[in-house]
């Protein structure tokens, strides 16, 4: 079992997308909790090392929104510290091309670390 | 359109729009369309799902080797170029009168969100500052 580490930043940006989406809390938080124990899930990205970086897809039954057009959850995975850390949450909806979702992953990433450095 | 045949997906994509010039009525555009397009798009769709299953399936073998995620950039000219090609193929689709064309239109659909979030994962993965911020924030977790 790893510990979830869930920083400031995270949850303001949680509530953010929740906000919009108020029926699936419960749902998306299951699916945040559930990486304790499973923190394999989703895609992974290459070139990080020894660190797990991967993004899951997150459907919205409630609102019929299949895993294609719903939610992205970046999340981290410390094999050594046996830690997971959710990054960052985002509707796809709202970032039409990649190139504006690496600049919000930038801006989420840099937010963690002042938060984390502070 | 921009001819490209970088690989056989990009070839069987631009040879199936090649045939997509179907926006008159007529039998033959009917036979074109029922026999030509939508097997060929049918074949296209499970190319590209394989493809995109093969490409995840080299990320998760490249993870456990790369240390600086440099293919992936070459990874994402590849793939934006044919995400590129299914943002093309898709408006001409659209103006195809006959009824099939709602079933094809859906798969086309269906590969072109598969190839926008592998153009998005090799996009993020081949950043070196978002690795370098990664790295701070495990170090510092």
């Amino acid at each position: 079992m790893y510990v979830k580490k869930e920083l400031g930043f995270f949850t303001a940006r949680l509530k953010k997308v929740v906000k919009k989406y108020p029926l699936s809390t419960d749902y998306i938080d299951g699916i945040i909790n559930s990486l304790k124990g499973k923190p394999t899930q989703g895609d992974i990205y290459p070139g990080f090392g020894e660190l797990s970086v991967r993004k899951m897809r997150i459907g919205l039954p409630e609102y019929k929104i299949g895993k294609r057009k719903g939610l992205r959850l970046l999340h981290l995975s410390i094999d050594e510290k046996k830690k997971v850390a959710p990054l960052t949450i985002y509707a796809k909806k709202d970032y039409g091309s990649e190139a504006k979702v690496k600049k919000e992953v930038i801006m989420a990433l840099q937010e963690a670390l002042l938060e984390l450095e502070s | 359109m921009e001819i490209v045949k970088e690989n056989r997906l990009q070839y069987d994509l631009w040879n199936t729009v090649e045939r997509l010039n179907l926006r008159q009525e007529g039998l033959i555009c009917w036979l074109k369309f029922n026999f030509i397009v939508i097997p060929r798009s049918f074949t296209l769709f499970v190319s590209a799902a394989t493809a995109i299953k093969k490409h995840r399936e080299f990320m998760g073998l490249c993870n456990t080797m790369c240390e600086d995620g440099k293919c992936m950039d070459s990874l994402y000219k590849s793939v934006k170029k044919t995400r590129d090609m299914y943002m093309q193929v898709i408006p001409i689709l659209e103006e195809i009168p006959y009824r099939m064309k709602t079933l094809v239109l859906e798969m086309y659909r269906h590969s072109l969100d598969e190839w926008d979030n592998l153009a998005e994962d090799c996009l993020l993965a081949s950043d070196p500052e978002i690795r370098s911020l990664v790295g701070k924030i495990a170090a510092a977790i």
